[in-house]
């Protein structure tokens, strides 16, 4: 059978995509049943049993343009103020192809007079009951435009945002622009000049050069907002057959009317039609706002057009057990491989609506169909997501809105390309939002709840880039207490939350505790030192830290080295989303070979051994030490350290001058503390510093070896 | 409106014994929703009566059976729209069902039966013109009463004296009008008389009860209305009509349920503005064999429907209360008796309703779940919007660990609610993919559906049926055999026999059956070929029975005397129950589908239609049908293989012995459910929809064909 590659139909534009359906339709109901479509390598290919030159005979002469009526529109050609030449060569045109849209305009004059509507109908209540005499009486084929430009339900109607407000896209009526596209692509207008009709449509198909005469497609087009250009938007040039089969296409896209009956929401009652998500495209053009997404599929295998028609009519897009309803949803979809089989990747399309109501449908990438089970790491996330972002819009100060929307995005991207990079914006723009919420959210109110944490280990292995921010972003979140003493997470301290009676809220009290305004280290100094004030003011005899995962002493030393090029203020944005996750049976560790030789100066080391002791003497760091230091009086904490150590006969090497000499700044030593050493990394710190405590033993056995 | 139903019933057993017929002859049932016992569905080759509600069949026909497992509703589906007559009574009330009905008679014809399909609708007070739809110009021929019934016993009824008089309730309030209607009604009512008041909504018909127990009266009194369950309805009902009356007389307190053709009469008929033919059947309730010389027809009315009383105008369209009322001030003082109001003609809005297209009716014949996951409604095409209704039953559920496995509700628990009533409350529903109740969301419970309430909760009262507003106790428990909860994607209940059965010896008990059943399908019925390919469906329709995943799953049901005897063979049926799949949702029928797909016609015999075959074979237990799909959250195999409703792409059937010979090993692919197919073979969906659109086939004898190989797949299995 041959096989025609269609140069003009591809995904990209959106007319370009709805010419593809609609050339399969046409050619499958009226010209051969078999013809099927595929995508590739950027463009359709048509298998049918027609030859390239024949299907241009049949699209010219024999081809039966469905009826595409809007009578409850102004503009239709119905009422005495519209352009009605186009419905005028219909109706005049004699051919039998016409058979079925004459009467169907025949039915739609006589619902108008029963109604006595001589002009567009203004009542909600005449609307419809124009909108179900039609669709009563109405022939099958003339009623898939109206299925397609409106949903009748019950308790109303609403509009599929593909075909703008019921068929027309602000005052452009797209009925009325196709009955005119199809008159002068089937020659029915008195044409001025040479015959185009087969350059039209070789270059609608074929993507052959031809010339265009005014006329516009519409927002099947724009892809560019003429919302800034100061002239707003001229009469185009348009191709009469892209507009022509893009209708044709449009009616392929109609849900079924038994499957809509349920729903209610507007963005649901198409075919992979979505709630927008707004990520993955600029909407920054004022006076814009977005009315849905259209994702799109495309598919490798020959498919024809009832199987296609099935697979667009349930428009089955589904995450875990629910139905896609936003942008995110769809794309988690796409990752879960919750769609049917056989489609390759969907063309996204946000319809934006601009001011004066018309709309434009912006290209907005491709999203491949393929597993990626990384993605179910947004499983619960998306539930606290979903609240903060309608808290967010509902009652949100603008700054949390921007916070809410950095989140949908980070998510969005994350669900269409889950690699570390991914995952590491999210958690930032995760704590970012947690961190928002806790000035914004009184806890009495109905906001969200923090959110709860989740496992990290998962996250831990996706997000790692091997960097010294990240492990110590990591490190820092592990810190966990087995005692249970009552002391505030590391979460509770970096966003100000408390966890009470019916668990964690946010805290307004615990807001002032670590200023958020401060430079990264300064608040994590700050932390250090109020974490040990809640420890001791707790009643307990050790304020070292558990930490889930030890940091390698070469990383802490990154902390408290000066020429080291550490970004803190990433370590804090990191800290803040990695902080809510749950570091309980967390296997991951830093890597072994990062900053590997590099040593912590030997103020800091000491000061390590002073605040945690050795494997076989622990000890624990005074209260007013932490304080002292990020108040920068090293020195005097250098001598107390020292004297400590003495007491338990641990013999410091260095004397405290020699220690104060060249070392870290008090604030970097209050930060760099923070970070518990493993044992093993302080045993290698104990030999280089202490006298071993049997080194006088040693050292006469020695010079005895000697004599 | 099922008051209706079982006196319709009554009348037609009596009228099968009058034939001297038996119900093995000509079985009667009653269709209600709730697992019956005795199935009608068992018996195609029967004559048999189906009576039942305009939801319970309608929905059936439109394949979403209101109170049926939607893996249930094709066989109702094939049944009800192949081989047998509709009769659709009192057509005016009827709402968007009277489109619809006309619209099926249409598509019928338009799409094809197996056998012959007829319409029938009977009406007092019919408007022809609304029968004409679309797809059914023509409105087709009328039979009338003759000349000869107008004489006689009839004739008296036609001149039935019935005094009309205006009680004036204008000025009452709408919460002051139940008392004043008691007042008013208890004043007039006679001893030894019955008495009827009809109201035009259930709150309405509760408060005025209510407020006649308030006078305490001598009389009897009785409350009819919808929302009753069957036993407590059937009691008020047997009340009601009980023509031994106490010596203070009747009161019957009711609703619009006595409209449809109750055989009651009464000496005082009281009722409020109502639509004028719903006027009419209300007065036929009245001195209905002119016993009563000085019967009376009270009006009550309640004023300006356009006006004060607007309010009150529901359910009814105030244009049409103001056309009524305005016929009614001309009837004040003088009788109104059927003869009379033949000779009235009072015009009613026609509202356009939601139609049912051919797209519509293709559209359901899939029953896969909503985009939206949930059921479709199709209460648009069946009631008008405010009466959307979901079934609600009652269960103690104090211990919250019974919940989830509570056993389907039966006809006798089952009562219909308003939609809005129900979306407050606490509610669980069935989960069809884990086979267990669960929560409903609030706000979504949709018309149609089945959900189960706590008796603690409150909501019914064996005296006022469903109030809300009234009943706050527990609600009496009705007595409720041990079953099992409704089925579940994965449930294969049919599996389990009174002894075990191999599965050669299933494949030919099938064959046997499904030739039993083919021998009712008259010769031209269905096209060539179909015949043979139920045959061919009945004979490898459990071949993936053979999988090791059911095997092991029947095996592990084993005792441990029968181990060695099992292990040995292939079976289709376990002696025991309890056998659990390691695969979840694991479905045969899908592994017999993709079988007869790797085999590609083998076996030859009575292959002619490898299409039909294979889709009757996929959907012998309503899961697989149009498409192929995953069930939902269903998770691929540990290795990342794709698998759909327990088959991984890749799974060796081993080869078995068919009554059409042996059955090479073959390996199952998945590829048919991609879309576009293997490149070889169309896909799965292509050629599901090819056969539903085959003008030789179509939607109906292809559902009627897969309602066969079901039946004889169950007798196979009895």
């Amino acid at each position: 059978m041959p096989e025609l590659r269609l140069d003009g139909c591809r995904p990209r534009p959106l007319i370009a995509y709805l010419k593809t359906l609609g050339v399969l339709r046409v050619v499958a109901e009226q010209a051969d049943p078999g013809a099927a479509l595929r995508w590739r390598a950027g463009a359709a290919e048509l298998r049918c049993a027609l030859e390239r030159d024949e299907l241009v005979v049949f699209f010219l002469e024999r081809y039966r343009p469905t009826p595409v009526l809007s009578p409850w529109n102004g503009g239709s050609g119905f009422f005495p103020n519209d352009d009605s030449n186009a419905l005028d060569a219909i109706e005049s045109a004699g051919a039998a192809r016409f058979g079925v849209w004459h009467a169907a305009i025949a039915v739609a004059r006589a619902a108008l007079d029963e109604l006595g509507l001589v002009e567009k109908p203004s009542s909600e209540t005449v609307k419809l009951a124009l909108l179900r005499g039609l669709r009563a009486w109405w022939d099958d084929e003339a009623i898939r435009w109206l299925d397609a430009a409106v949903v009748l339900r019950a308790d109303g109607r609403s509009f599929p945002p593909l075909l703008g407000s019921g068929g027309n896209d602000g005052r452009y009526d797209i009925a009325n622009n196709y009955a005119q596209s199809v008159a002068r692509a089937l020659g029915l207008a008195v044409a001025r000049g040479p015959d185009r009709r087969v350059e039209w449509l070789e270059g609608a198909l074929l993507d052959a050069p031809a010339t265009m005469v005014q006329g516009s497609l519409a927002h099947f087009d724009r892809q560019k907002s003429p919302v800034n250009t100061p002239e707003g938007e001229a009469d185009g040039f348009a191709n009469p057959w892209d507009l022509v089969l893009a209708v044709e296409g449009c009616l392929a896209m109609s849900a079924g009317a038994a499957r809509w009956a349920a729903r209610s929401a507007a963005a649901a009652s198409a075919p992979f039609t979505a709630a927008r998500t707004a990520a993955g495209y600029g909407s920054a053009v004022p006076g814009e706002k977005g009315r849905a997404e259209l994702w799109l599929p495309v598919w490798e295998a020959w498919t024809t057009a009832p199987e296609l028609d099935s697979v667009l009519r349930e428009g089955r897009a589904q995450v875990g057990r629910e139905a896609a309803r936003s942008g995110l949803d769809f794309a988690r979809a796409a990752a879960e491989l919750g769609v049917a089989r056989g489609i390759s990747a969907f063309e996204r399309y946000a319809v934006l609506e601009r001011a004066g109501q018309a709309n434009l449908a912006l290209a907005a990438g491709r999203v491949e169909v393929r597993s990626r089970p990384e993605v179910h790491l947004l499983d619960r996330l998306q539930h606290w997501a979903a609240r903060v972002t309608h808290y967010a819009s509902a009652d949100g100060p603008a700054s949390l809105r921007d916070v809410a929307r950095a989140l949908d995005r980070a998510m969005f991207d994350f669900a269409s390309r889950p690699d570390g990079l991914a995952a590491r914006r999210l958690l930032e723009a995760v704590g970012a939002a947690e961190s928002a919420l806790a000035v914004s959210v009184e806890s009495a109110g109905g906001g969200p709840r923090p959110l709860r944490a989740e496992p990290a280990q998962a996250w831990l292995e996706l997000a790692d880039d091997a960097s010294a921010e990240f492990a110590l972003a990591a490190c820092l979140a592990s810190l966990h207490d087995k005692d249970r003493s009552g002391c505030p997470a590391v979460r509770d301290y970096l966003h100000g939350t408390t966890v009470g009676e019916h668990g964690r809220v946010y805290d307004p009290a615990r807001r002032s505790f670590v200023a958020r305004s401060a430079s990264p280290l300064r608040r994590l100094a700050a932390l250090h030192a109020r974490r040990h004030l809640d420890a001791s003011g707790a009643g307990r005899e050790r304020l070292s830290f558990d930490f889930g995962i030890p940091c390698p002493r070469g990383v802490v030393a990154m902390l408290s080295a000066p020429d080291a090029s550490l970004d803190s203020e990433r370590v804090m944005r990191l800290a803040l989303g990695l902080s809510l996750l749950d570091f309980r049976a967390v296997a991951w560790r830093p890597r072994a070979d990062m900053a590997a030789g590099r040593e912590p100066q030997p103020a800091h080391a000491l000061l390590a051994l002073a605040f945690a002791g050795t494997a076989e003497v622990p000890l624990t760091p005074r209260p007013g030490w932490v304080t002292l230091l990020a108040a920068g009086h090293t020195r005097a904490v250098l001598a107390d350290a020292l004297l400590r150590l003495r007491m338990v006969d641990l013999q410091p090497i260095p004397s405290a001058e020699d220690l104060a000499l060249g070392a870290p700044s008090g604030l970097l030593l209050a930060v760099a503390l923070l970070f518990a050493l493993s044992r093993g990394d302080r045993a290698v710190l104990a030999r280089r510093l202490l006298l071993v405590a049997d080194a006088a033993a040693l050292l006469t056995k020695t010079q005895g070896a000697l004599a | 409106m099922r008051s209706l139903v079982e006196q319709t019933y009554r009348v037609a057993v009596a009228l099968r014994e009058r034939l001297g017929l038996d119900g093995d002859a000509l079985a009667v049932r009653v269709l209600m929703g709730g697992e019956a016992a005795a199935d009608w569905r068992e018996r195609p080759e029967a004559e048999q009566i189906v009576i039942g509600t305009i939801d319970m069949l309608l929905s059936r026909a439109l394949n979403r059976g209101y109170g049926e497992s939607r893996f249930q509703w094709p066989v109702s589906f094939g049944l009800l729209n192949a081989d047998c007559r509709w009769v659709f009574d009192e057509v005016q009330l009827m709402g968007p069902a009277r489109v619809t009905s006309a619209q099926l008679d249409g598509l019928r014809r338009m799409l094809g039966t197996a056998g012959r399909c007829e319409t029938i609708w009977a009406s007092a007070t019919v408007d022809l013109e609304g029968l004409r739809t679309v797809d059914r110009p023509e409105v087709g021929s009328r039979l009338g009463l003759p000349a000869s019934d107008l004489a006689g016993p009839l004739g008296e009824r036609l001149h039935a004296r019935k005094l009309v008089e205006r009680v004036d309730l204008s000025a009452a309030k709408a919460v002051q009008v139940p008392a004043a209607i008691a007042r008013a009604v208890g004043d007039a009512h006679a001893p030894e008389t019955r008495t009827i008041v009809v109201l035009n909504t259930v709150e309405r018909a509760i408060e005025t009860f209510r407020a006649f127990r308030g006078l305490g009266g001598s009389w009897g009194l009785e409350l009819l209305h919808s929302r009753f369950r069957p036993p407590e309805r059937a009691a008020g009902l047997a009340a009601a009509l009980d023509p031994e009356l106490p010596a203070g007389g009747r009161i019957v307190v009711s609703t619009q349920v006595i409209e449809a053709g109750v055989d009651v009469s009464s000496a005082l008929l009281a009722s409020e503005t109502a639509p004028f033919s719903s006027l009419v059947q209300r007065l036929g309730r009245c001195n209905r064999s002119a016993e009563h010389p000085e019967a009376r027809f009270m009006w009550l009315d309640l004023g300006d429907p356009r006006g004060a009383a607007g309010s009150m105008a529901p359910p009814y369209d105030p244009a049409d209360l103001e056309a009524s009322r305005a016929a009614l001030f001309e009837l004040v003082g003088s009788s109104a008796s059927p003869e009379t109001l033949r000779g009235m003609s009072v015009v009613e809005v026609r509202t356009e309703m939601a139609v049912l297209r051919r797209r519509d009716l293709l559209d359901l014949f899939d029953t896969g779940p909503d985009l939206s996951g949930l059921d479709v409604d199709v209460a648009q095409f069946i009631r008008p919007d405010d009466e959307r209704s979901v079934t609600v039953f009652f269960r103690d559920l104090t211990d919250e660990r019974s919940i989830e496995m509570q056993p389907a509700p039966v006809r006798e628990e089952l009562v219909q609610v308003p939609v809005g009533d129900v979306g407050k409350l606490t509610a669980y529903a069935h989960d069809y993919v884990e086979g267990v109740w669960r929560r409903t969301v609030r706000g979504e419970t949709h018309p149609g559906q089945t959900v189960m309430l706590d008796v603690h909760a409150g909501g019914y009262d064996a005296g006022l049926g469903w109030a809300p507003r009234h009943a706050h106790g527990p609600v009496p428990v009705l007595a409720v055999a041990d079953g099992r909860p409704p089925e579940a994607i994965g449930s294969d209940d049919r599996s389990v026999a009174r002894r075990w059965v191999s599965l050669s010896e299933h494949l030919a008990d099938a064959v046997a059956a499904a030739e039993a059943l083919a021998d009712l399908v008259a010769e031209g019925d269905l096209p060539a070929g179909a015949v043979a390919g139920l045959r061919a469906a009945a004979a490898l329709h459990d071949l993936g029975k053979a999988h090791p995943a059911f095997q092991e799953m029947l095996l592990g049901t084993a005792l441990e005397s029968e181990r060695a005897v099992v292990e040995a063979g292939v079976w289709a049926k376990s002696a025991h129950a309890g056998g659990r799949h390691v695969r979840r949702h694991f479905r045969h029928e899908l592994v017999s589908a993709l079988a007869l797909i790797a085999l590609d016609g083998v076996p030859r015999d009575g292959f002619v239609d490898g299409d039909l075959v294979r889709y009757l074979v996929a959907s012998h237990h309503g899961r697989v049908r149009l498409s192929i799909r995953s069930a939902p959250g269903e998770q691929p195999a540990a290795d990342g293989a794709a698998r759909v409703l327990g088959v991984q792409d890749g799974d060796v059937l081993p080869g078995c012995e068919t009554p059409l010979g042996a059955t090479p090993e073959c390996v199952l692919s998945l590829a048919a459910m991609e879309l576009g197919g293997s490149g070889t073979a169309p896909s799965w969906t292509a050629a599901a929809c090819g056969l539903r659109d085959r003008a030789d086939l179509g939607p109906f004898r292809l559902a009627y064909l897969e309602a066969l190989l079901r039946i004889a797949d169950w007798r196979a299995s009895a």
